[in-house]
């Protein structure tokens, strides 16, 4: 079973056929928030935080868990 | 013992095995079957309560609990160990008897630099044939570390050629957990290193897909391929929102990763998917990633999963090295609160070929507390012919926190049996603040058992030492209540709603790049202890 996607056989096996693949954004590097967002933690570098959208806070990341 | 001759008229004497009693039986043949355990197979499960004995102080905890299965079954269980008085970290590595009666051997293992323990977890565990690929970091300074070891837990690789600590940018901290931490292809010829640190350019903590040689531990760019193999790191935007990756997986030709992912325009939240060979030849370029919400087929952007898991078929060859099932659970929409499988196939229906959705509603009458909602922290696991996965959904509940063990049909959508998995101290009862949780499972290699690991707990409101390691046959059965050390664990069946539909609204403009600027640094080293382990089998 040939695959529309991708390359099963030869030197491009694996890889993805021309147009196959979605649309990607490159991306704009900002180190600004976006608007509405609470001000980052004084420990922001050091500690991971994850931005929890439901209650707009910043949460720290896998805290306890790891 | 022979056995009666069969009452059949056609056909040779049957045999039974464990697992099957073809033919027709007489009520002796079956008692003398019964009577010398040949069939039907006893129980072999078990729950055991595991002690490494690093820590025991009040306050200690041991959390990030793996477990893994080698070629040969070999049970190999890990957890981080946290000395909460002194602010310390390590970690326990142990061999588990396939009986569940006793450990085999347990073992402290310290990470040092300059003859100086560092503050490390170990936090992924790995078995590829005989061996033990092992991961985690150092969180004082913050660096990302990964090893192998030999079945004997003999150093054969630390670090990386350009040195043992691993940065996603240098002077900035990096990080691991038990999702983001070194994977390594079944036939261990590729490993990819994930972890994630602070990026200035970005602000942000961001996270990385390293590719690296899993016989020598070395980034596979630019050591083996100065133009190919770029490490990828997936991006919110804008870049300033952290990301970070909760679900990933390989098999011996290709990887996948899935994540909660933070985009303006979509949803903002929403759920980033990519899939690419083993190696990441094209790096980011080559990667079939996208996006989608989990309200409904045209629901559009608003309902996500905060931390989506995926496993990798264990078939190999083509296709079944493009195929991969999702478990996650469901924030916001129609299904919120559900947890949803689903089953994607790249190979033939490219970033949307998603199907088979099946949806579990967790059930309150199935808990002591009042449970709303299901969640996944534990990557699942297909059987080897891969018509089978099994997953671990938790609900949402803390007076307690409910498991609920799951074995599910891909094919026909329909759970073939589900169990729910209460623990709590036996002292205590059910009255408090009970919450263990499950982040590594595994399967045997003759699909006859499903084994996993509860840690991290929080039981009667205070951190544990202990982890509650189990073996459960696959048949379903062994639903009882049992009595490991100070636990008492039901093991019984639940009755979670399960709907068949796919609630996937699929879109592209997935954001990312290959990433170069990581660093590798310093030299360290390894110490093991033979601490006194606990462990109490139920």
């Amino acid at each position: 079973m040939a695959s529309d996607y991708y390359y099963t056989t030869g030197d491009k096996a694996g890889q993805p056929k021309p147009g196959t693949l979605p649309a990607i954004e490159d991306p704009v590097a900002t180190t600004e928030l976006p608007d509405g967002f609470p001000p980052k933690p004084d420990d922001w570098e050091s500690v991971p935080y994850d931005y929890d959208v439901d209650n707009g806070q910043w949460v720290k990341f896998d805290e306890g868990l790891g | 013992m022979s056995y009666g001759t069969n009452g059949s008229i056609i056909g040779p004497d049957n045999v039974p095995t464990l697992i099957a009693a073809p033919g027709v039986w007489s009520l002796g043949e079956i008692a003398e079957a019964e009577r010398d355990g040949v069939w039907p197979a006893p129980f072999g499960g078990w729950f055991a309560s595991w002690d490494p004995g690093v820590s025991s102080d009040v306050g200690d905890a041991t959390q990030s609990g793996q477990i893994t299965l080698d070629t040969s079954d070999n049970i190999y269980i890990s957890a981080v160990c946290n000395d909460s008085s002194a602010g310390a970290y390590t970690s326990a590595i142990a061999k588990v008897q396939s009986d569940g009666n006793a450990l085999v051997n347990n073992y402290q293992f310290n990470i040092l630099e300059s003859s100086v323990q560092k503050n490390t977890r170990l936090m992924g565990l790995v078995a590829a044939g005989t061996n033990l690929y092992i991961s985690g970091d150092e969180i004082t300074t913050g660096y990302a570390w990964r090893a192998k070891l030999n079945s004997s837990y003999a150093v054969q690789w630390f670090g990386d050629s350009g040195g043992d600590k691993q940065n996603v940018q240098s002077g900035q901290p990096s990080y691991a957990n038990t999702d983001m931490k070194l994977y390594v292809s079944p036939n261990e010829d590729i490993g990819i290193h994930l972890y994630y640190g602070y990026y200035s350019s970005y602000g942000s903590y961001q996270a990385i897909m390293q590719p690296i040689d899993a016989a020598t531990g070395y980034k596979l760019y630019p050591d083996s391929f100065a133009g190919n193999c770029y490490p990828v790191m997936p991006q919110s935007y804008p870049t300033s929102v952290a990301q970070y990756i909760s679900g990933f997986a390989m098999n011996t030709g290709r990887m996948a990763y899935i994540q909660s992912s933070y985009h303006s325009s979509y949803g903002p939240n929403n759920v980033q998917f990519g899939e690419a060979d083993e190696y990441i030849w094209t790096g980011w370029a080559g990667m079939a990633s996208a996006r989608f919400a989990t309200g409904g087929s045209s629901a559009g952007w608003g309902a996500y999963s905060s931390a989506p898991k995926i496993c990798a078929y264990q078939t190999t060859g083509t296709p079944g090295i493009y195929l991969w099932n999702a478990v996650m659970g469901v924030t916001g929409g129609t299904y919120s609160g559900d947890a949803y499988f689903s089953f994607w196939d790249p190979y033939t229906g490219g970033y949307s070929g998603w199907s088979k959705g099946t949806r579990y509603t967790v059930n309150a009458s199935d808990s002591p507390a009042t449970p709303t909602g299901l969640t996944i922290e534990c990557p699942p696991v297909n059987d080897s012919t891969d018509t089978y996965c099994y997953f671990v959904l938790k609900d949402n509940a803390t007076g307690p926190s409910q498991h609920y063990l799951v074995k599910h049909d891909i094919a026909n959508q329909t759970a073939i049996w589900q169990r729910k998995i209460l623990i709590y101290k036996t002292a205590h009862g059910i009255t408090g603040y009970d919450v263990p949780y499950i982040q590594s499972m595994a399967i045997d290699s003759t699909d006859e058992n499903v084994y996993g690991i509860f840690s991290s707990m929080t039981i009667n409101t205070a951190p544990c030492v202990e982890s509650i390691v189990f073996k459960l046959p696959t048949d379903g059965t062994g639903a009882a209540t049992y009595v490991a050390g100070d636990y008492t664990i039901t093991y019984g069946t639940s009755n979670m709603t399960v709907t068949s539909g796919d609630i996937l609204d699929f879109g592209t403009g997935a954001a990312g790049n290959s990433y170069t600027s990581f660093a590798n640094s310093g030299t360290l080293t390894t110490s093991t202890s033979t601490p006194t382990a606990t462990w109490d089998k139920a």
